[in-house]
């Protein structure tokens, strides 16, 4: 299981927004790591297929992000999730099962049980636009983990949970990330400390840092805000 | 799985799950039983004083026009015509006459066939000393004049003139209102229906950028081909279920009120210039057919201006904006190929008189008539634009 980037880049106009990032990625939990405007989100969409990059190429054990066999083992939680607001959590469910070709018979056992894991099984069957924005992380959580996939990218995936929701959502991610591939962007560098196998540090559009944390003596959320500051003095 | 089937279904449920789906439908549905009886509705007014009822009026022509039903317009009906309208005073508003009602009222469109296919004025008429012979010969005469005036090339002359020939004369009267109605109604129906299309698939695709949830269609197995797919065919079966839909209650109100009677009633009669070797219950029924085939291909051409433009509104604006122009804008006969084109676009097309008007489509030498290529023409086109909104589709990016 591995998933290679290759000289990834994103340009819009004169403005790079991803530079010729490469990286090979095995199973574990990923924290990824920026300011805004870093280039975190540009680079998961690409990782994703559904944004085009200016150039490179992305490929999940030879299968190219472009090809419906990638999308397939792909489980994705944009940064801003989007929700059809009259639909209620289990028809909005269904539907993700048959875009992500699950077997209705699986897709609602499947439903059911992951509806119990983010705690929306009482309100399962209530409007989506009734939910509290909590509510509604958790209903992105659940539809990105619908397929089993084995390599889930999640763009601020604790962003609105409560700390209790944000606790039992880092034990889930903890479990995931020993059976898949899994790609988290945060700002709360507590997350990332307690459940990341590797920690990758993006800065206009680089890898500024990648590797195992714990081999640095400081902090991670020091070096995280010096780089802030580094960033607020150059400007 | 049948996944397309539950996408299908999904999709149907996004765009019907809206209020503006249902309260659109229900103007239209309001429109649809209102139509057949908009006549009927008030009084017959005479310098302020109510002379009669709308619907006891049109009863009295009704039962007339049904007693004449079936009869040849020949001699005989031509002089019972001309009798009956000789005894109405010779003054400027003689249908409000209450001789006009008591004695012409059942004959009006016999003596408009009359008038009509030999020009003669309503005091030439009352003297009359003329034959059916006469009045055949004028038809004839007066439509070849307009055949030739009418910008068409010497072998859609021919072919008109021709088959001006091969139909049977006497023309046979028939008391026809339900299709009358059907026809007066059909392009009313028709820009009603663009508009109910317009409003209803133009964020069909614009939607899922505005909802925010095209990322996770994008990201998921059958969210690029699949998806696609489904949301074309749900918007068509939307838009032609609700056609049909109205379809089926305005020819059931019209032919439950107004009797099935007079389908074989010749086109031609009833289209003055027209040499049309159909009935108008047949031209009802292509006109309404056509409609269906116009309607999906006008679904496809929304849905993929939702798709290129990616904006709800701008899609409804350019679509109703073309929806408006073809009812507004009407192109000189004498440019023949460019008024042809734009008379021919589902927008325009959808009117008795561009429907079946003179000018055809060559073939090999032959003159193909409008109803019978714009259906394949229209067919081909939808499958121009859904490859067209398939390929864009699948390059889109979340930029």
């Amino acid at each position: 299981m591995e998933l290679v980037i290759d000289r990834l880049s994103k340009q819009y106009g004169s403005k790079i927004a991803v530079d010729r990032i490469s990286a090979k990625l095995g199973k574990g939990v990923y924290g990824l790591l920026g300011a805004n405007g870093a280039g975190k989100t540009t680079l998961m969409r690409m990782i994703c297929g559904i944004l085009k990059p200016t150039s490179g190429s992305v490929s999940f054990d030879g299968i190219d992000s472009e090809e419906e066999d990638f999308r397939a083992i792909l489980g994705y939680l944009p940064q801003d999730f989007g929700y059809y607001p009259d639909f209620n959590a289990y028809d909005f469910l269904f539907y993700l099962s048959s875009l992500k070709a699950i077997p209705k018979k699986e897709a609602k056992a499947k439903i059911n049980e992951l509806l119990e894991v983010v705690g929306l099984r009482e309100v399962a069957k209530k409007k989506i636009k009734t939910y509290s924005g909590g509510m509604k992380q958790r209903l992105g959580i659940a539809q990105a983990l619908l397929n089993d996939p084995k390599l889930l990218i999640l763009d601020e995936p604790t962003a609105g949970l409560d700390p209790k929701e944000r606790v039992r959502f880092r034990n889930l991610i903890e479990k995931l990330g020993k059976d898949c591939i899994v790609l988290l962007s945060t700002h709360i560098v507590s997350d990332i400390e307690h459940i990341s196998d590797e920690v990758l540090i993006m800065k206009d559009g680089s890898f500024i840092f990648q590797g195992k944390w714990n081999d640095k003596e400081s902090s991670l959320e020091d070096f995280y805000l010096s780089q802030f500051e580094e960033g607020e003095d150059s400007e | 799985m049948n996944n397309i089937g539950t996408l299908y279904r999904y999709e149907i449920k996004k765009i019907v799950g809206k209020k503006l789906f249902w309260i659109m439908s229900a103007l239209l549905f309001l429109l649809a039983v209102f139509t057949p009886f908009s006549n009927l509705v008030g009084s017959y007014y005479e310098s302020g004083e109510k002379i009669a009822s709308n619907l006891s009026f049109y009863k009295e022509e009704q039962a007339g026009k049904m007693a004449l039903s079936g009869r040849a317009l020949d001699d005989e009906l031509f002089n019972e015509a001309i009798t009956a309208y000789s005894k109405v005073p010779d003054v400027f508003n003689y249908s409000s006459t209450e001789e006009y009602r008591k004695y012409a009222l059942a004959y009006n469109e016999v003596y408009g066939f009359i008038r009509t296919s030999t020009g003669l004025k309503f005091e030439d008429i009352k003297n009359w000393d003329h034959d059916a012979t006469y009045v055949y010969e004028k038809r004839k005469e007066n439509i070849y004049l307009y055949l030739e005036d009418s910008f068409l090339t010497d072998n859609e002359i021919k072919f008109w003139k021709d088959n001006y020939e091969k139909l049977d004369k006497p023309f046979t009267y028939y008391y026809h209102d339900a299709y009358q109605i059907l026809l007066d109604s059909f392009q009313t129906i028709s820009i009603i229906l663009f508009a109910f299309v317009s409003i209803v698939l133009s964020g069909v695709f614009a939607n899922e950028r505005q909802l925010k949830t095209e990322p996770i269609i994008l990201a998921s197995k059958k969210g690029k081909k699949e998806t696609f797919m489904a949301k074309i065919l749900a918007g068509i079966t939307v838009s032609v279920s609700v056609s049909l839909i109205l379809s089926i209650i305005l020819f059931s109100l019209c032919l439950g009120y107004y009797t099935p009677e007079g389908f074989d009633y010749s086109l031609t009669v009833y289209f003055n210039a027209a040499t049309y070797d159909i009935s108008i219950g047949e031209a009802c029924i292509i006109a309404y057919l056509i409609m269906q085939i116009a309607l999906v291909l006008f679904s496809i051409f929304v849905m993929t201006l939702s798709e290129v433009l990616k904006n709800s509104v701008a899609a409804l604006s350019v679509s109703m904006l073309l929806v408006i122009l073809g009812g507004m804008i009407s192109i000189p006969q004498s440019f023949r190929a460019i008024g042809q084109i734009w008379d021919w676009l589902p927008v325009s097309y959808l009117a008795i008189w561009n429907m079946f008007d003179e000018r055809t489509f060559p073939i090999f030498g032959k003159c193909i008539l409008s109803w019978q290529i714009v259906p394949i023409i229209y067919i081909f086109l939808s499958l121009i634009l859904y490859m067209i909104a398939k390929y864009k589709y699948k390059k889109v990016s979340v930029e």
